[in-house]
């Protein structure tokens, strides 16, 4: 046991403060709800996909057409869906990783008041400190794996992002055929215009959620440095 | 937080502590009493995790707190035993004892402590400390939860009530002891109208605890009974129709 002179208030890392701990919580839960929703959105896209493959059946003009629509729809669909499955493991690690980081601020928070309060000149200082680092090194490693969490993450809405990226030729294709192939105009349309939808969707969530990964690991690396 | 040592004889001693001024506006206030003997120490009702750095900071000042081998939960309320996984962080081999019926909620607290629990049954049990004293669990059922326990002290002949006795006590009464018996009605009637809910269960509980040799009864909230006043509490208790929303 340490001699209770040592045992200064300094000794204690700092406990990171409560509303960096919740906006990190926060953005951690955006996050895999955010990925939760993308799973919705390829079930829409396998509709579409679903649908060219009818009307590519039923269409003598349009077949052709709506083939090399079908095969780039199921196309995306898998590439999508491999990054999903990455993010929505990722995410729930993340999700489970906030929440205790969060449980374990609220302790430090409480440990360090019993300390200031004046367990630190009892003879539980010691034990109290022993505990407080030991919960600290948790949280440290905790904050550790989100970031690492996250750094695969972006890596996975960069994947996301790349994935979409034909989508507007693609519709481009759509709108040709549509001029050539007067009587599927209103399913190619309809065809076209939820791709386009979709990759809005898409590019929209990844700029937010990038955007939330970014100011998660800056907050991150901040804390680590002060702890 | 107040600190009143209720009792002291050959190493066997207890503590209540009461009043905490820093406690915030919104929380109900609560006693926390410490039972010291010999080289072990057992905590009441430790309280919910608001309050914890005032009540560890306040215990260590009698006792180490790895010293603190028991916790005893009467029931299951927040203001009782959130602060579980705090003390338990601290204390790592501690036993703590709870009703039997709620220890699946009481693990809601902290799950990762659930091989401490130690599930007392409906009828009670001794816990002995290892200086062979001897406390004991009282079934109070339905006083105010449908699984809760008084704990008596044969040494102290002090019975620990939980929130049977208990009072809403204004801001600027800060009394541990009960002054008035007559006067103190009105901080605790209400209260034990409303949440006791079974006349047959608290007539039990007093047909028990008559049998009981007691110097001072005390609840976890409000002002603590001492001599002819516990006589006083449980007839007027006895007389009380509760269960009473109105």
């Amino acid at each position: 046991m340490a001699p209770l002179a040592l045992l200064s208030t300094n000794q204690l890392p700092a406990v990171p403060p409560h509303e960096d701990i919740v906006q990190l919580f926060k953005h951690c839960m955006e996050f895999t709800l955010s990925s939760a929703q993308f799973q919705d959105k390829t079930e829409d896209l396998r509709r579409v996909g679903i649908n060219a493959q009818i009307l590519a059946a039923h269409s003598i003009t349009g077949g052709a057409a709506l083939g090399v629509l079908v095969s780039e729809i199921g196309r995306l669909t898998i590439d999508i869906n491999e990054t999903l499955a990455e993010l929505s493991s990722s995410g729930s690690v993340l999700a489970r990783t906030a929440m205790a980081i969060t449980a374990l601020g609220d302790r430090l928070g409480r440990y360090r008041r019993a300390w200031d309060k004046g367990l630190a000149s009892s003879s539980s200082a010691s034990l109290l400190r022993d505990h407080y680092l030991e919960s600290h090194a948790e949280m440290v490693n905790d904050l550790r794996v989100i970031h690492s969490s996250l750094l695969v993450n972006r890596s996975g809405l960069e994947d996301l992002r790349r994935a979409t990226v034909f989508i507007p030729a693609l519709v481009s294709l759509l709108n040709i055929n549509v001029a050539e192939y007067r009587e599927s105009e209103e399913q190619f349309g309809v065809a076209a215009a939820e791709l386009r939808a979709f990759r809005d969707f898409i590019v929209e969530s990844c700029e937010r959620m990038d955007h939330g990964v970014s100011d998660s690991l800056s907050m991150i690396q901040r804390l680590l440095a002060k702890g | 937080m107040e600190k009143t040592q209720l009792f002291s004889e050959g190493g066997h001693s207890w503590y209540a502590f009461c009043r905490d001024p820093e406690k915030a506006e919104h929380i109900i206030d609560t006693n926390e009493y410490l039972i010291v003997s010999g080289n072990e120490a057992m905590a009441l009702d430790p309280g919910g995790t608001e309050i914890f750095p005032q009540v560890v900071s306040a215990f260590s000042e009698e006792v180490a707190i790895d010293k603190i081998r028991y916790f005893f939960a009467s029931h299951q309320d927040p203001d009782i035993i959130s602060s579980l996984p705090l003390w338990m962080g601290m204390c790592r081999d501690a036993k703590v004892y709870m009703p039997w019926l709620w220890a699946g909620f009481i693990a809601h607290f902290g799950h990762e402590y659930a091989e401490c629990f130690e599930k007392v049954p409906d009828e009670g049990m001794d816990i002995r400390f290892a200086t062979g004293k001897t406390v004991t669990l009282v079934p109070a059922h339905y006083c105010h939860s449908s699984g809760n326990f008084s704990l008596y002290d044969p040494t102290a002949k002090i019975l620990f009530s939980g929130d049977i006795g208990a009072a809403l006590l204004p801001p600027d009464d800060n009394h541990v002891f009960v002054e008035d018996f007559d006067r103190h009605i009105k901080y605790m009637e209400g209260f034990h109208r409303r949440w006791m809910p079974s006349n047959s269960a608290k007539n039990k509980w007093i047909a028990q605890v008559r049998e009981l040799d007691i110097k001072m009864l005390c609840p976890q909230h409000g002002a603590i009974f001492r001599g002819e006043q516990v006589k006083d509490f449980l007839d007027w208790f006895e007389r009380l129709e509760v269960a009473s929303a109105g």
